[in-house]
């Protein structure tokens, strides 16, 4: 599904547990796409293709799968992370993610190129696209949000969903953090909120209104 | 009626081992100072773990006099040597400690301060190779179009920083070899 002109987000629809994807499309060189979170390969109770469906619906979007070319990881869950080795393989495409993920991700068989820390992620060289990348701890460690300033878009992970927030009792998890974190992004000037889950809603939170509507109702209900 | 003799465990395995060719004499007082080796090594990992102080250290050694004492005492030492590296300051401190502690009166400051030294030296030099490796793969990532503050190359699985460490490492091992033969075995 296209939201924004380079922008696509790809809401998993299916039985069993997996996360939402979310690609920029043609930012990298020789028009090369950006995959945030690819999910499982295949989920872990049915089996149910979670790559395969993502190379699908993005070919449906025009969009050639062998021209990813970077992987950006918020976090090293099985359920965001899992694809990002097959891509990897497959279509030589490198993967980012933050240092402090790194040791899970590598046991359960990941392989990371970049640690992505605090700062500015720019994309491309003739016109560069640039992200800023905030440490976003609570729901793990070295969980990370991706902020799209002139788009106004922020890539949430498990951060934060539609009227909830990421568990925080998973090993690393830090509810003190996760309100941290999330006190931190909700100051950001935000028309999408993309969440990492299609928890009650399909989890992309759009326009002004609803992300504040969405941190207000956090602030109110839910982080104390 | 005479009764067959049902022969114990014990009683066939005597038979057995009677059967076994004899050890040799150099063979048993191998075997027994193999023994006398791993309690050494025991006692000095347990000072490692943490579970035996150093002030108790003398004492536990104190329980083994003479010939098998001294076997025991070198194996001790030897494990202790062994856990000095060139990565750890807390845990080569730990080291010298124990290494005082049962070794009163040889002065190991000089030897102390030569490893300071080396591993500051080595420290520096692993640093100076990977910011060089880190340099070079921001500027290989640049050119795919990949840059800005966040982006840190993970060399963990980088070969041309794997192979470097191995030089490295391999370098100052012969040096730290060189310092801890120094030290009292």
């Amino acid at each position: 599904m296209k939201l924004e002109n380079n922008l696509y987000a790809y809401v998993w629809s299916g039985q069993d547990n997996n996360c939402n994807t979310y690609v920029l499309a043609n930012v990298l060189d020789q028009d090369g796409h950006v995959v945030v979170d690819p999910g499982h390969v295949k989920t872990p109770s049915t089996s149910e293709p979670g790559l395969e469906r993502l190379y699908g619906e993005m070919r449906e979007d025009g969009l050639d799968p062998d021209a990813i070319g970077l992987v950006l990881l918020t976090h090293c869950h099985p359920d965001h992370s899992e694809a990002a080795r097959v891509i990897r393989e497959d279509k030589q495409a490198l993967v980012a993610i933050h240092k402090s993920e790194f040791a899970i991700y590598a046991r359960l068989g990941g392989k990371a190129d970049i640690f992505l820390e605090p700062g500015d992620l720019d994309l491309g060289k003739r016109k560069p696209t640039r992200l800023k990348i905030f440490h976003s701890p609570g729901h793990s460690p070295g969980h990370l949000t991706i902020y799209w300033p002139k788009e106004k878009v922020l890539f949430a992970g498990d951060l934060i969903f539609h009227r909830s927030t990421g568990r925080t009792d998973l090993p690393g998890g830090n509810p003190k953090e996760l309100k941290r974190s999330i006190e931190q992004l909700a100051k950001l000037d935000l028309e999408y909120v993309l969440c990492g889950h299609p928890y009650g809603h399909p989890g992309v939170l759009a326009g002004a209104e609803e992300v504040r509507a969405n941190f207000e109702f956090l602030k109110e209900n839910v982080l104390f | 009626m005479g009764e067959k003799h049902v022969k114990s465990a014990i009683e066939l395995a005597m038979e057995k081992v009677s059967k076994m060719p004899k050890l040799k004499s150099e063979e048993i007082k191998e075997h027994r100072e193999r023994e006398w080796v791993s309690i050494g090594e025991a006692a000095a990992n347990k000072y490692i773990q943490g579970t035996l102080r150093t002030t108790h250290l003398a004492t536990e050694l104190s329980k083994y006099p003479g010939d098998n004492g001294r076997i025991v005492r070198s194996a001790l030492l030897a494990t202790l040597t062994r856990s000095i590296s060139l990565e750890d300051t807390e845990t080569n401190g730990r080291m010298f400690e124990a290494l005082q502690a049962v070794e009163p009166r040889e002065k190991l400051g000089r030897v102390r301060d030569g490893l300071d030294t080396l591993m500051v030296d080595y420290q520096l030099k692993k640093q100076q190779e990977y910011v060089s490796l880190v340099k070079k793969e921001k500027t290989r990532l640049q050119r795919l179009g990949i840059s800005g503050s966040a982006v840190l190359p993970n060399l963990v699985e980088d070969e041309a920083w794997r192979q470097k460490l191995k030089e490295i490492i391999q370098r100052y091992d012969s040096k730290l070899n060189a310092l801890k033969k120094q030290l009292p075995h």
